[in-house]
């Protein structure tokens, strides 16, 4: 009997955590990892690999230095070496863009697309991303780096995206067709596949 | 019957058939054949259940309670999934969690023999109490020692892991409660059923694409002499831009 009641009570606890737990989110979402790791045996992303972009926008240094008058030059010369660093990242990641759009349309040519739809789609995704970076070049090259940080975020957020379904197309490319595809991959992009 | 039960069944056919579209779409049999097996076993059983030949049959309910044994043990094979994808053969942690988890299951087995068998009815309803308990308890560990030393889960491994934890509880609280309190059972027979949809609506979010583990990457002799050049150089730059500042 009291085994019983213990089960029971088991059961419901057991239950209760399950909720709890489900709740959270997983203590690390994967964020395809697997995907990106498929795609880097491939290219080298050179823009989206860089991780601490928050940091090259935020204006928290270029303040500091700023509130020192004695520092106002160090503080221009920080704005300048930002906003050279900010637009050679920019040009990084359009360069990314570039490739995996190449990729994405090679993948279609060796069988990995699911259709017209999903053509038009990244058509459009790519697009959106290149014109977004050609516009941030343009007002970073003008304003400076500092106060973009929200625009430069979703850009990235938008390019990571682009590159994980360009990872998730890969791992729908037929088999048998994986050394053809590898050996025109490598043909036209010798210096990063 | 209710008509609630014809919504929840075609809610379970419905559930299962986009699992096994999206295992199918995704090509996730060969990441997780344990948790497919199970799925298909339970797909199969509840569409024969259904076939009025079948539970009409005079050997049915003998049948039903072995297959019903049966797909707990195939539980089992779920919470390996769990701890196989938490630990992988490559992993450090390996060791850690095939002892932790082998001496949380050997307690467990103590503690049951030692307990002798319990005060059911049947010894089937005993045997599928005891295993619900250790096939939850076994996924508890793995999701701990994993959250312990920050081994990253999947959407899939996670999804997996608390769907079976869920359904795992409302199994024991139904279960127990066939022999504690009849009346408590009926109630619960109303929720069980709903608790296994809701435990196949997790695993379709779950398992709705291929997300796995990430995978640990040691760092190179390379790496390690790179990221500690690019250390020194900034500080090296954070202290000439100090020394600027005091001294223009």
């Amino acid at each position: 009997m009291n085994q019983l009641v213990v089960l029971l009570l088991l059961g419901i606890a057991i239950s209760i955590v399950g909720l709890i737990a489900l709740r959270r989110s997983p203590p690390a979402l994967a964020e395809s990892d697997e995907f990106a790791s498929g795609l880097n045996e491939l290219i080298t992303l050179r823009g989206l690999s860089f991780k601490n972009f928050p940091r090259l926008f935020a204006d928290s240094d270029y303040r500091m230095l700023l509130a020192d008058p004695r520092a106002a030059g160090l503080a221009e010369e920080l704005r300048r070496d930002r906003r050279r660093i900010a637009l050679q990242w920019l040009m990084a990641l359009q360069k990314d863009v570039f490739c995996l759009w190449h990729l994405s349309r090679l993948l279609t040519k060796y069988g990995a697309s699911r259709g017209v739809a999903e053509e038009f789609v990244t058509l459009v995704q790519a697009s959106a991303i290149l014109v977004s970076i050609l516009l941030l070049r343009l007002l970073i090259f003008l304003f400076g780096p500092f106060g973009f940080s929200r625009g430069v975020s979703r850009l990235r957020h938008d390019a990571q995206a682009f590159s994980r379904s360009c990872g998730v197309a890969l791992r729908r490319l037929p088999e048998g067709r994986w050394m053809e595809f590898l050996r025109e991959w490598r043909v036209t992009h010798p210096a990063r596949g | 019957m209710h008509p609630a039960w014809y919504i929840n069944g075609f809610l379970a056919y419905s559930l299962q058939a986009l699992l096994f579209w999206r295992c199918y779409r995704e090509r996730l049999w060969h990441a997780y054949p344990l948790f497919y097996t199970y799925l298909f076993y339970t797909t199969v059983s509840s569409v024969l259940q259904g076939i009025p030949f079948v539970f009409k049959h005079p050997s049915y309910p003998k049948l039903f309670w072995a297959g019903q044994l049966f797909s707990a043990v195939l539980r089992f094979g779920i919470a390996a999934e769990v701890y196989r994808h938490a630990f992988p053969a490559d992993s450090k942690l390996r060791q850690t969690g095939r002892f932790v988890s082998g001496s949380v299951l050997t307690a467990m087995a103590v503690l049951f023999l030692l307990m002798g068998e319990g005060p059911a009815t049947s010894s089937v309803l005993d045997s599928l109490r005891k295993i619900a308990l250790a096939v939850a308890a076994w996924v508890i560990v793995v999701l701990v020692v994993s959250r312990y030393f920050e081994v990253r889960l999947g959407k899939n491994i996670w999804g997996m892991a608390i769907g079976l934890l869920i359904f795992m509880g409302s199994e024991l609280v139904h279960l127990s409660a066939m022999d504690l309190f009849p009346r408590l059972h009926v109630k619960w027979g109303y929720v069980h059923p709903v608790m296994y949809v809701c435990t196949l609506a997790i695993w379709s979010v779950a398992m709705w694409s291929y997300n796995p583990n990430p995978r640990i990457i040691p760092l190179e002799e390379s790496q390690h002499r790179t990221f500690g050049a690019a250390w020194e150089s900034r500080w090296s730059t954070i202290s000439e831009v100090l020394r600027r500042i005091a001294k223009p």
